[in-house]
């Protein structure tokens, strides 16, 4: 059994504080970056799709870093989804080269 | 959903909640008044009088012959005409930018009268656009850092609003309960309702919100696909906002027409008296260009407008364009639904209640947060100071922020008409007295602190026509004698305020008395606060 938040550490929380504050902010930029990649078109659409659409992963994320069981679990979580996005931006900027 | 997760997002919901409660509080009243900007701005310039049955015609001419004397070697004239909620007839003018000069030319701007095209004298001052501004600019800070503390405070609000959604097992039962004088439960259940019944508004302009500030609060995916840099940056700006591309000046002189000779056109295509401003660019250029602005917005799309090319008198553009790209398009959208400035009156009250309503969840939320904890804390003494003293700021936050709007306005009133700096020290003012009313809610007896400080707004508020026809030519009586209505329902609006202010200090001091009365325990020492309309 997990333990309720309100019965964790202080540095767990904060430690999940920053997780969806700067951490999530960090996912958002990447995967809006990933989609502003995948979008065809003119550049500038892309670039603003990718921004209309950041604003929702940012809420997803923090969403997931409270949700995820403990503050270890949430930065896995986070980083794995960093990965992922990270791996998509370098093939789609390798594929345009 | 299982237990825990549900748990585990009412703590978010909570603590998201708390933590950026007051300052969504307060741009959520800042922005709210921003519905009614340039209502404001009229109550704050009380020199400039309503017009009427003044042809737009007669008013360009005046407009043309005062910039012709005034500003006749000036790059970039614009004229605002009167229109519905604009009630100011002002012309601009922009000083010739000197070459090599890093800064462009600086602009000026008089306001005339539409009889006689004399200028008019009126007072300095910041006018409901710095109110609306502060939303998402702040005040003393550089515009950067406090978009990125807007932002966050709407994201802040974001998770709040999905995790509050979540969290409600019930969530259309509970629309349909309210339970007085239940203490918490009807803090809860007034959280409810204004939470849930304008959800959709709330998810609208939070999200939209932040989308307005997107190029700002997310570079990082302009610079990867534009590069880094200023140029990079502006280059993205033009490709996805640009309007459309006016020339820039060639700096071949050439003979330009006057506007006046395209009004005709003009009143061929939109119909008489039509027109919300005319703008001029390039003045004696080659290159130069007329563009006309239509009043009316007819759908969520960007108002009409008509270019026309100042050397041959020939139509260049005309907006709305086909070719705007998606993104610009949904872009606009939100702007649009987030400023409501397509509404006509009646729905601009609805933006108005809604952004009210706005504002009293989240205050909702911060009381109830403490009045959740009261018992518990005073029974363990665990965590009671902190609790008391977020009661504390809580009262100065929720009622100091209106309060400190009512002094903004009072002090337009009455700081003279040539004092220094005068548009900062109306907000000057209204600061001190949000600092004041925070001091004011750590030093008085707790039990004291709400009813004192929601009469002491009450005050402000209503006595705010009286100050008004003491200082000024413009009074209540006449407004509405004449039928100014702009000016009439905005002083109405702060009797109103006063009134809803007095009752509420009224209904925290009879709840407070009854409290004394049927408990024995500690309930009346610490405060009961704003049962308002319960």
């Amino acid at each position: 059994m997990t333990k309720l938040l309100n019965a964790q550490s202080n540095s767990a929380i904060f430690s999940r504080v920053v997780a969806a504050i700067l951490g999530a902010y960090f996912l958002a930029n990447l995967v809006a970056i990933a989609i502003s990649f995948i979008v065809t078109g003119p550049m500038a659409g892309g670039v603003a799709i990718g921004m209309l659409s950041s604003y929702l992963v940012y809420g997803a994320a923090i969403i997931w870093v409270f949700a995820a069981a403990t503050a270890t679990q949430a930065w896995l979580g986070l980083a794995s989804a960093c990965l992922i996005s990270g791996l998509l931006i370098i093939g789609l900027k390798w594929i345009e080269l | 959903m299982t237990t825990s997760f549900r748990l585990s997002m009412g703590w978010l919901h909570t603590w998201a909640g708390l933590t950026a409660g007051w300052l969504l509080y307060f741009i959520f009243i800042t922005g709210t008044l921003g519905y009614f900007d340039t209502e404001i701005d009229r109550w704050m310039q009380p020199e400039v009088l309503p017009v009427n049955n003044v042809s737009q015609e007669k008013m360009l001419a005046l407009a043309e012959y005062r910039l012709t004397n005034v500003a006749p070697s000036a790059q970039k004239w614009w004229i605002g005409l009167p229109a519905k909620h604009m009630p100011f007839f002002e012309i601009w003018w922009q000083d010739p930018t000197k070459p090599n000069a890093k800064k462009e030319g600086k602009w000026h701007n008089e306001k005339l009268s539409p009889i006689t095209g004399q200028t008019v004298t009126t007072r300095e001052t910041g006018g409901g656009r710095v109110l609306y501004r502060m939303h998402y600019a702040l005040h003393y800070m550089p515009g950067v850092l406090a978009y990125a503390i807007t932002s966050l405070a709407a994201m802040f609000m974001l998770v709040g609003l999905i995790s509050g959604v979540i969290i409600h097992k019930k969530i259309f039962k509970d629309f349909f309960t309210f339970r007085p004088l239940k203490k918490q439960r009807s803090w809860l259940d007034l959280h409810n309702l204004l939470s849930v019944l304008p959800l959709p508004f709330h998810l609208m302009i939070t999200y939209s919100g932040l989308i307005l500030l997107m190029t700002v609060t997310m570079p990082g995916v302009i610079a990867s696909n534009y590069g880094l840099g200023k140029d990079s940056y502006s280059r993205f700006l033009e490709d996805a906002f640009a309007e459309e591309h006016h020339l820039d000046a060639a700096g071949v002189a050439a003979e330009n027409m006057s506007f006046m000779n395209l009004l005709g056109e003009i009143t061929n295509r939109w119909g008489l008296d039509q027109i919300a401003y005319v703008s001029i660019e390039n003045r004696s250029d080659i290159n130069g260009h007329i563009e006309f602005g239509h009043t009316d917005y007819e759908t969520l799309a960007n108002p009409r407008t008509l270019t026309f090319n100042a050397v041959n008198g020939e139509l260049q553009h005309h907006t709305p364009a086909s070719e705007a790209n998606a993104a610009k398009q949904t872009y606009d959208v939100f702007s649009q639904l987030h400023e409501g400035l397509f509404a006509g009156t009646l729905l601009r009250w609805l933006y108005f209640l809604s952004g009210l309503m706005g504002a009293g969840m989240v205050a909702t939320g911060s009381i109830l947060w403490a009045v959740k904890r009261r018992k518990s804390a005073a029974k363990t003494g665990r965590g009671y100071r902190g609790l008391i003293f977020i009661e504390r700021l809580n009262a100065g936050a929720i009622v100091g922020i209106p309060a400190s709007i009512a002094v903004y306005f009072w002090a337009n009133r009455l700081l003279s008409i040539d004092f220094p700096s005068r548009a900062e020290w109306e907000v000057n003012a209204m600061f001190i007295t949000l600092g004041i009313a925070l001091c004011y809610s750590i030093w008085r007896p707790i039990a004291r602190v709400w009813i004192e400080m929601l009469f002491a707004t009450a005050a402000l508020f209503a006595m705010l026509p009286l100050v008004s026809a003491l200082t000024t030519q413009q009074n209540l009586g006449n407004s509405i004698k004449y039928g100014d209505w702009v000016m009439a329902s905005i002083e109405l609006s702060f009797l109103v305020t006063g009134i809803l202010f007095a009752y509420a200090a009224y209904k925290v001091g009879t709840t407070q008395s009854l409290l004394k009365n049927c408990t024995t325990k500690n309930m009346a020492t610490t405060a009961e606060p704003l049962k308002v309309a319960l």
